[in-house]
């Protein structure tokens, strides 16, 4: 648990001690009175754009796997790729921590700080508008580590407290170095139990969501650990790369209906086409695997599933194509 | 004294009665030449010209020249100055053929040296030019002027300085002969005054012409009483000048009845009135601030100034000099009577003769741009801007040349806050500004500059439109500095002006850091009040 103390212009002290000859108090009066009238007030801060800068956004972590054109999807022989189909839901799942997460994090973008120091921005404490009865406090550090040759590294907490408590609760903390987030590298941790401990969430979820991201190079990666399973999506280590040319990776994990829980490794160029190794395994211990391709527009080009787990449905071939039929893809970063 | 000596001279004419400056069967005839430049060795006059313009206006106004008799030479030379005499000599000859009395008069504002008169590279000797008015074929003629040492025209023949003499009076009809009028005595120089703009001669002359020499109230100026008046006043404005005392001499050699009037303030029913008790040196000043007339009232007549319509402000000096009088009149078709206690008394550094010309309100709108003169400034923080901006100003208000004015300023522009290792952020900057500034101003002719300080309060916001997640961002803050301007008069009330401002802003959120800036606006001012 942390506090946090304001600290106060030691100037101003030193000069209500001193025990001045008449003259020089008129003398010091007049240059007080002159540097507060030309004292300005406001939040017109560059350095509050770099500390913002340096939180993340929407689209620096989100995973961006391809989807149907208009939502739509066309229909094809012999069938849809399974596992294009599955990545979506889980994606749109991921992206929900996301936004959660980002949804604490954006608070300070409404709010001016509350105290500047000159690597050092606190806002708060505050009342939180979505969880009522309570606090929530940000502090950001800037330092400047000699392994990053001079390069800002930001680091950041966002606590809450109960209202009228004195002890607040980290519920994020993050590193990142570099300029922006959008250029940078860094990670950012969401303590789900903490947030259930001060009442703010539905206390369904916990344990942690750790994010580490990296957008100095291409490709782009994202990888999102959930300690436990949350906003829907299994607990598993989920990676995402983008690259600036367009296509990437998404490694997933997600339990179907039948609790068999499948491990993904994807690949799809620029035009959403790809190819995927699956490993499941079932509720009652079973495990293999299977590989599928598909075209651009996710009809199957490739399947071979020896122990027919993706084709429970008559129209789903469980051998389809030859594997050269596969688009090539980008290598995976990780 | 003087005062005393210039009654005794209107008393000796005797005020006789006298017809107007042009009544009925009588045409007169005007030559008037103004010549600043008098040749080798002499310094180019500054008045002479006005001088002579001045006159030509009052004879053709008050005097009884008709435009067409009335000859005016600004610089002509002598050629010229000989040649207009020949020809209105010769149309004073038609008109006596015709029967109509008439009257030549002779105005000469410049400079005389060595007994002549300098015009330009040329000369005219006061012998023959005393000579040719002697000749001339008119009933009266005058002449009159206003040089160094041009009492020599009268001293040659024994003529007398001022101020007894004798008026011949006889059996004919109406007055016949010559008179000339000098404005210093042969060994005195004549003197011109920034002051009046004018030669203190001729000014004096013209303030009696006007109707300050109306000693008889009778609404019209006799040869004498202007001379008396002129005399008088001349003697009074130069007694304490550097240039010594300047005493006006004539030759009065006429016969016949009655005193020539010089002129009649009837044709100009526009004026003002002074009452009999007033007592006082009052100063009319026209628009521009210079003098056109000058009374010296004693009390005991009333006294009326004739003048064109216009406004004019009257001044008069309290006698214990603690201040002024000051009257602002506009003169139409009526006369304004003039009374002291609906004067404003105003302190003497507002003399409106020194350029003081009352309150001036004008209201400026420019356009223009603001930049900081910190590139780290313009690119982190305040990012160049257009500027639109309203200003009312007050002149003439605090004495000493100075005027205050309140600003209101508004502005914005765009650009993009540059933050190390970051993609550029795109800024809408926006600026509202409201001060009040003091400064001086110094005029030449049609131009104004100005210089002074001015403080505002500013406040200064930025938006990121581009980013929704940044938020928009104030600075409020106090700015003092510098302006300075320049302002082209175009007509009596509007202006062309471009002002810089440089100013200091003091900012102080990131970090304390002191800032400059400038700001140049060209607009339109107008004046409300003129």
């Amino acid at each position: 648990m942390r506090s946090w103390t304001r600290l106060r212009s030691p100037g101003r002290a030193s000069l209500a001690r001193r025990a001045a000859p008449a003259r020089a108090r008129r003398t010091a009066a007049a240059l007080l009175g002159a540097a507060l009238a030309l004292s300005g007030c406001g939040n017109y801060s560059t350095e509050d754009l770099r500390f913002l800068a340096a939180l993340p956004q929407r689209e620096d972590l989100a995973f961006a796997v391809p989807s149907a054109p208009n939502g739509a999807l066309s229909a094809c022989p012999p069938a849809n790729a399974s596992v294009w189909l599955w990545a979506k839901p889980v994606s749109d799942q991921i992206n929900g921590g996301v936004d959660f997460l980002l949804s604490l994090v954006d608070v300070v973008r409404s709010i001016s700080p509350t105290w500047r120091a000159d690597d050092r921005r606190v806002w708060g404490p505050f009342p939180s508008k979505d969880h009522p009865g309570r606090e929530i406090e940000v502090v950001m550090d800037r330092s400047y580590p000699a392994e990053l040759g001079g390069r800002a590294r930001y680091s950041y907490a966002f606590l809450a407290r109960v209202t009228g408590t004195t002890d607040f609760t980290p519920l994020v903390g993050g590193a990142f170095d570099g300029g922006s987030a959008s250029r940078g590298r860094g990670v950012v941790v969401l303590d789900l139990g903490a947030m259930k401990a001060v009442g703010m969430n539905d206390g369904t979820a916990a344990g942690t969501m750790q994010i580490g991201y990296d957008r100095a190079s291409d490709p782009a990666t994202i990888q999102l650990a959930l300690a436990s399973d949350a906003f829907g999506a299994v607990q598993f280590g989920y990676r995402y790369a983008g690259y600036a040319a367009g296509g990437g990776v998404f490694d997933f994990a997600f339990r179907d209906a039948n609790a068999t829980l499948f491990y993904v490794s994807t690949g799809f160029d620029a035009r959403g086409a790809g190819r995927a190794a699956v490993a499941f395994q079932t509720a009652g211990g079973a495990t293999g695997g299977f590989r599928q391709c598909w075209a651009a527009n996710a009809c199957l080009v490739y399947v071979l599933d020896p122990a027919n787990v993706s084709c429970p449905q008559a129209d789903q071939p469980c051998s389809y194509g030859v594997e050269t039929d596969c688009p090539p893809v980008p290598a995976s970063p990780f | 004294m003087i005062a005393r000596r210039a009654l005794a001279i209107a008393a000796a004419l005797g005020l006789l009665a006298a017809g107007g400056p042009a009544s009925a069967g009588e045409r007169r005839f005007a030559l008037l030449a103004g010549e600043p430049d008098g040749g080798a060795g002499t310094v180019r006059l500054r008045y002479a010209e006005r001088d002579a313009r001045r006159m030509h206006e009052i004879l053709t106004s008050v005097g009884g020249v008709r435009p067409e008799d009335a000859r005016l030479l600004l610089s002509s030379g002598a050629s010229a100055f000989r040649r207009a005499l020949e020809e209105l000599g010769a149309a004073s000859a038609a008109a006596r053929a015709r029967g109509d009395r008439t009257v030549l008069l002779v105005y000469y504002s410049g400079h005389a040296k060595d007994g002549a008169l300098r015009l330009g590279g040329g000369s005219v000797p006061l012998d023959e030019l005393r000579e040719t008015l002697e000749r001339a074929p008119a009933d009266v003629r005058i002449g009159l002027l206003d040089s160094c040492r041009s009492g020599a025209i009268a001293r040659t023949k024994g003529a007398r300085p001022a101020p007894t003499f004798d008026v011949k009076t006889g059996p004919e009809p109406g007055p016949h002969g010559l008179v000339l009028i000098a404005s210093s005595a042969a060994g005195e120089d004549s003197q011109e005054s920034d002051a009046v703009g004018a030669s203190w001669f001729t000014h004096h002359l013209a303030s009696g012409l006007l109707g300050a020499a109306d000693a008889s109230g009778d609404g019209r100026v006799t040869l004498a009483e202007a001379y008396a008046y002129a005399y008088a006043r001349t003697v009074g404005s130069t007694a304490s000048s550097e240039g010594g005392v300047q005493h006006p001499v004539f030759l009065y050699d006429l016969g016949g009845a009655g005193d020539v009037v010089l002129s009649d303030l009837a044709p100009i029913s526009g004026g003002i009135a002074l009452s009999a008790p007033a007592e006082g040196l009052y100063v009319v000043l026209d628009r521009s601030g210079r003098a056109v007339a000058e009374v010296a009232k004693t009390p005991g007549a009333a006294r009326r100034v004739a003048l064109p319509a216009g406004r004019y402000q009257v001044k008069k000096r309290l006698a214990d000099e603690s201040g002024l009088l000051v009257a602002r009149l506009d003169v139409d078709r009526a006369t304004v009577p003039l009374d002291d206690a609906r004067m404003d008394r105003v302190p003497l550094d507002r003399d409106p003769q020194k350029g003081w010309r009352g309150n001036r309100v004008a209201v400026l709108a420019g356009a223009g741009g603001q930049v900081f003169f910190s590139q780290a400034a313009r690119d982190g923080l305040f990012p160049p801007a257009a500027l639109g901006g309203l200003e009312l100003s007050v002149r003439d208000d605090l004495g000493h040349g100075l005027a205050w004015g309140l600003e209101l300023a508004l502005g914005g522009g765009s650009g993009k806050v540059k933050i190390p290792d970051a993609e550029p952020i795109p800024v809408t900057f926006g600026e509202v500004a409201g001060g009040a500034g003091l400064w001086k101003d110094f005029r030449f002719g049609p131009l104004t500059l100005s210089g002074g300080g001015r403080v505002a309060f500013t406040w200064l916001t930025r938006s990121f439109p581009a980013g929704e997640h940044l938020p928009s961002q104030y600075f409020f803050t106090v700015t003092p500095g510098l302006t300075g301007a320049a302002a082209w008069r175009l007509t009596r009330r509007i202006s062309a002006v471009a002002r810089v401002r440089a100013s200091y802003l003091f900012y102080n959120v990131d970090e304390n850091r002191s800032l400059g800036f400038a700001e140049a606006l060209v607009g339109v001012e107008y004046a409300l009040v003129d």
